[in-house]
């Protein structure tokens, strides 16, 4: 390439192949403008639980197959917004299923599931401790 | 910190505490509630499998800030390589008759998207701090243009006039910057 400077075109191209770095304070400053009430959304009717689970070691496998086809069945329900499984990179028994449902009828009619039921069977006997249920969005029933 | 081992307690106390914000602040990425949402719930999922890396003089603001930015980055990067538009990160692909797109990219198979980003970062450092926040507006859509006309106290007028003079400010300081490169490697 000859030594003359980019054409305002070519910057473009460059900066959308590598991303513009921004530094954390102007993130900053742009938080604290985009994040007062006025632009905060209502609470709506959501429901978003995050569900902690630890696996005994020796049923590490069957609950990993129980707990995906769990996450399945439940994906299927009208009105489940998208229930997802996540595994910790630093303990592999520690499981965490984040749940968003639409409203308090859709948690009651996935709570009210056969797949529910079994499931609680299954987290009785292949879990090392009870789950730990947070609501992070709406209220526990 | 709790935070910083990955315990789904204190993800979900940041949750109940600052969730509201976090979506607030990814919908001014990505428009749409239900997408800001989705950004964010992903955001808490991939804590929960790797626990975020935060020092202890960070402040929240600050880490939240850049958290919910790059995973709303992250966001429309992915949603434009499903639509079928060139990921960012190959703009100067052959085009189907071996052409390509445009000289910025010379020699593309040499010259790696990490070249590339260290000269836009040694570029960068030798800017204005106030330079430096129109293009983190214009190109990194940190700020809104009217945030950024605010914080510099100026007009929009100026604010476009401005923009274009770092703009080609920064296009001469890459062209040093290239020969610079390029003249450390043939010590």
């Amino acid at each position: 390439m000859s030594s003359r400077a980019l054409s305002l075109p070519e910057l473009d191209r460059l900066i959308d192949a590598t991303g513009m770095p921004v530094r954390a304070d102007t993130l900053e400053e742009a938080w604290t403008e985009g994040t007062t009430p006025d632009r905060m959304s209502p609470p709506g009717g959501q429901f978003l639980l995050l569900v902690s689970m630890h696996a005994k070691p020796e049923f590490a496998a069957q609950f990993e197959h129980e707990v995906l086809d769990f996450v399945a069945l439940t994906n299927r329900l009208t009105g489940v917004e998208g229930t997802t499984i996540h595994r910790s990179d630093n303990d592999p028994l520690a499981w965490c299923l984040l749940e968003r449902f639409r409203d308090q009828q859709a948690l009651s009619r996935h709570m009210a599931g056969e797949h529910f039921r079994h499931f609680q069977f299954v987290q009785r006997t292949l879990l090392a401790a009870p789950v730990e249920v947070f609501f992070l969005a709406g209220t526990r029933p | 910190m709790a935070l910083g081992r990955g315990e789904a307690e204190a993800i979900a106390a940041l949750y109940q505490r600052h969730g509201p914000r976090m979506i607030a602040f990814a919908r001014r990425y990505v428009r749409q509630q239900g997408t800001a949402e989705d950004v964010v719930v992903g955001l808490l999922g991939k804590w929960l499998e790797r626990p975020p890396q935060m020092s202890d003089t960070q402040r929240m603001s600050a880490f939240l800030a850049t958290s919910v930015y790059h995973a709303a980055i992250d966001w429309i990067r992915r949603e434009r390589a499903e639509q079928g538009q060139p990921p960012r990160d190959e703009p100067a692909a052959a085009s189907p008759d071996g052409r390509r797109g445009g000289p910025i990219a010379e020699p593309p198979a040499v010259e790696s998207r990490e070249t590339l980003r260290f000269r836009l970062d040694a570029a960068l450092e030798r800017m204005s701090s106030s330079d430096r926040l129109l293009l983190e507006a214009h190109y990194g859509h940190a700020l809104t243009p009217e945030d950024c006309m605010a914080e510099l106290q100026i007009s929009r007028a100026a604010f476009h006039q401005r923009l274009h003079r770092a703009r080609t400010r920064l296009a001469q300081l890459l062209s040093s910057e290239e020969q610079l490169v390029k003249g450390e490697g043939t010590l």
